[in-house]
């Protein structure tokens, strides 16, 4: 009896020991399935990574691939004048993969490459075809869409490797620049995701922000640049000699693509017409000489512009499609007085249409001289119109019949800028300060 | 004669796997019924549909959001027909017990086959963008490792913690649609009609599959507490969830172009990496991924739990737990069929094309059965009771 009533006390004492035992056992399971999953196992400390803040892209004169990749070198006290903050190192291959694969093993730190400001192109490789790069940067889970693109005349190398008292790498700088001074910029923000999507279109060419060395116009604002830019460059200037002297950046006009491949340069004031015409431009500033007054000037800022892009008889295609059609760019906007050195004060309002009208034609005269450059010089729709004809037909159309002869079709195109800008505000003063005489 | 007594018989209070405490509530039917539609699909939505439609991809995802609605409608009214039953057992009562357990089979092989890709498709999302040095099979199991928990604590747990998430995944989705706008190209939308009406109406009917996933609520639309909100819920459900379908595959054509989308390979993950907020919110689409894989893990937890309760259904089990763990190896096994990305994108592929005429077929068989043979709630037959 007493042996019965001990079983029937157990059995439920041992059921819930087992249960404890079982949960217990999923628990540590579970625990050692989560340290697995964590990455823990391989995991990379920071110091061991190197963030490769820059990449550079070039091509030898035997054709093979040289790659630059310029490394934060982080340390733990910020005011280290003697220690460099970053490093550059070059390797070469015969594809870009090659020679970044070439770069990891020249490393003591595993290259990251997800904190990329900038990638810069040199013009031999940017001539022969981007194509060659995008396809292990776009492949490359690091690497970032939002990365700026650039192309420089310059040795690659030394692009990066210039030290600016801004920043503390050269991609850092081209970051600052790019994503601040916006307002100022006379070059396009090419992003990698841009030049991505655009050298797809043949209606939208891309256009890439251009990096040069130029001579430091204080003299000694970079005293440590020369010896840094040799040190990363190998020691190569522009034409294989030592380069000496201060240098900085400049990021101005921008090289012009025919689908992958570069076909040419457009200076600042060309870049700025062009972005203008592609709705892209957030602001400009030119000097040009006073109405009726040849010996005084006047600054000014553009700060608002809208461009439309009109086919007055309609978009022809398929066997049409050789005709192509007449293209009116009609721009309008408003220019804010920032300057005034002169005797006209523009104090009447037929010296404010004046102004318009010459303003307009100023701005004119520099869109035609632009849709000669991209149709005769250049050869490629940099100016979008494409890209407005893409958007007025069925997709099938565009794709079977215009977009495979675009190139030539543009060339033919009749297009005929139409600039109206008008004066806005006129600043803090009414009229210029000046003595008695 | 025999076998509508059988069903009778049984009855709702034996229906297999049933936890007759188990309550959902209007907003939960609505939430889990979106989650279904667009926590795995969206993913990828927009390189299934871009190819077909163009630009205009966007407009089929609403015209699937569209035919989807009709689907739940139909489902809507077999719930409203047999608010106390699970699908096998809706199908037992009209069809009798051999034709409705072979019916509840193609459902339980349907509701397989979605979890099998829900999960592939977002555990490569996971291996390929983040965890590259994870073996896939780890990964796969921590996934059913959670979808076994949540199926064992039934529909109930499952409905209120994606209340939860579901909460937080469009706040994210919000954000990142606000981040991405001054990335986003409009006019890369135009020609609006895209590749032309055919297309579009062919994309419609691709997107329609990921709409067509909802009919999987009928497994456990019984528990709603409300029964004749059943429709609704799941329409309301369905529409969000294709709007934000249509929205991902939108943005996604915005920032990338048609060429573009055609090529990543998961096009909303690329929008995630693209954004950012100044200097200090960047490389996000971790935070962004994390709270989408909790929105995966909730749908397949759904989804898992509607096969088996169907499969319990079918074979006439009380409890639908015994089935838990072999049911979760069939699907680990399941999602690992695909050696490739282009494997798993073919296949893919393959259920968009042909899923939504089994989402489509399978109310209208149901309720063209109930309305002919005059099938009703609890197993009435309403002739029957009008003869009488």
């Amino acid at each position: 009896m007493s042996v019965a009533r001990m079983r029937v006390k157990t059995k439920p004492g041992a059921a819930r020991a087992g249960r404890r035992w079982g949960r217990t056992v999923a628990m540590l399971v579970c625990l050692l399935a989560a340290a697995s999953v964590t990455g823990c196992r391989d995991a990379r400390e920071i110091e061991s990574v190197g963030f490769v803040l820059g990449l550079g892209v070039d091509e030898t004169a035997d054709g093979r691939i040289e790659v630059w990749a310029q490394v934060a070198l982080p340390s733990a006290k910020p005011a280290e004048g003697e220690k460099q903050e970053s490093w550059t190192v070059r390797s070469v291959g015969d594809t870009v993969w090659d020679a970044v694969r070439q770069l990891n093993g020249r490393s003591t730190k595993v290259l990251f490459r997800a904190h990329v400001r900038a990638l810069v192109f040199g013009e031999r490789f940017a001539r022969g075809g981007v194509a060659r790069a995008l396809d292990a940067l776009a492949r490359d889970r690091e690497f970032r869409y939002k990365s700026w693109v650039f192309v420089t005349s310059d040795p690659v190398g030394d692009v990066l490797g210039a030290q600016t008292e801004q920043s503390s790498s050269a991609a850092l700088f081209l970051d600052d620049v790019m994503r601040n001074t916006a307002r100022s910029l006379t070059a396009p923000r090419s992003r990698f995701l841009d030049l991505l999507t655009s050298i797809e279109q043949p209606g939208d060419q891309p256009l890439l922000a251009r990096v040069r060395l130029v001579e430091s116009e204080d003299g000694g604002g970079q005293p440590e640049g020369g010896a840094r830019m040799a040190e990363a460059g190998g020691g190569r200037g522009a034409e294989g000699k030592q380069e000496v002297g201060p240098k900085e950046l400049r990021i101005e006009g921008s090289a012009a693509l025919c689908g992958d491949k570069m076909v040419g340069w457009l200076d600042a004031e060309e870049t700025a017409m062009a972005l203008m015409v592609c709705n892209r431009l957030a602001a400009y500033s030119l000097v040009m000489p006073m109405p009726g007054d040849e010996a005084g000037t006047m600054g000014f800022e553009m700060i608002r512009s809208h461009a439309d892009t009109l086919f007055p008889k309609g978009v022809h295609t398929g066997d049409a499609a050789g005709q192509v059609m007449d293209v009116v760019i009609r721009i309008t906007g408003t220019v804010d007085i920032r300057e005034v050195l002169s005797s006209e004060q523009l104090m009447s309002m037929r010296s404010i249409e004046r102004l318009e009208a010459n303003i307009s034609q100023h701005l004119e005269a520099r869109v035609k001289r632009l849709v000669e450059a991209a149709q005769n010089r250049l050869g490629c729709d940099i100016m979008g119109i494409g890209e407005c004809v893409r958007r007025k037909v069925p997709a099938r159309v565009w794709e079977d019949d215009v977009a495979p002869t675009w190139h030539e079709q543009f060339g033919a195109i009749l297009i005929v800028p139409d600039v109206h800008f008008e004066v806005g505000k006129r600043g803090m003063t009414m009229q210029s300060p000046r003595p008695v005489d | 004669m025999k076998t509508a007594r059988t069903a009778e018989t049984k009855g709702t209070a034996e229906t297999a796997g049933d936890r007759p405490k188990d309550e959902i509530y209007y907003t939960q039917i609505v939430v889990i019924t979106a989650m279904i539609v667009f926590a795995t699909g969206f993913l990828a939505a927009a390189r299934i549909l871009v190819p077909v439609a163009g630009t205009a991809a966007w407009i089929s995802a609403l015209i699937g959001g569209v035919i989807g609605l009709g689907i739940v409608v139909l489902a809507g009214y077999l719930a409203a027909r047999f608010p106390d039953h699970s699908l096998v057992r809706m199908a037992e009562r009209i069809f009798g017990a051999p034709l409705g357990k072979l019916i509840g089979l193609t459902f339980a092989a349907y509701c397989t086959v979605v979890l099998g890709l829900g999960s592939r498709e977002s555990v490569l999302a996971i291996w390929i963008a983040f965890l590259q040095t994870t073996p896939p099979i780890i990964i796969s199991g921590v996934f059913y490792a959670l979808i076994i928990y949540a199926a064992y604590l039934g529909i109930e747990a499952i409905a209120r913690v994606s209340l939860i998430f579901f909460t937080l995944v469009v706040i994210s989705l919000l954000v990142l649609t606000a981040l991405a706008v001054p990335v986003v190209v409009p006019g890369r939308l135009l020609p609006v009609v895209g590749n032309g009406l055919r297309p579009l109406i062919h994309g419609g009917f691709l997107a329609a599959s990921y709409a067509g996933e909802s009919v999987v609520v009928l497994a456990f639309i019984r528990h709603l507490k409300d029964k004749r909100s059943a429709s609704r819920a799941m329409a309301t459900g369905v529409a969000a969830g294709m709007v934000v379908m249509a929205t991902a595959t939108g943005f996604g054509v915005m920032m990338l172009g048609v060429r573009g989308i055609s090529r990543v390979t998961f096009p909303v993950l690329e929008t995630a990496r693209m954004v950012g907020f100044g200097q200090f919110l960047e490389r996000a689409e971790i935070l962004f991924l994390a709270l989408w894989f909790s929105a995966a893990l909730l749908k397949l937890a759904a989804v898992f739990y509607a096969s088996i309760t169907s499969v319990a259904d079918v074979l006439g089990l009380r409890d639908y737990r015994p089935l838990i763990i072999p049911y979760a190896l069939l699907g680990t096994a399941l999602s690992l069929i695909p050696k490739t990305v282009l494997e798993t994108f073919d296949y893919l592929s393959m259920f968009v094309k042909y899923s939504v005429w089994y989402a489509i077929a399978l109310p209208v068989v149901l309720l063209v059965g109930a309305v002919v043979r005059g099938s009703r709630r609890g197993g009435e037959n309403v002739r029957g009771k009008d003869a009488r």
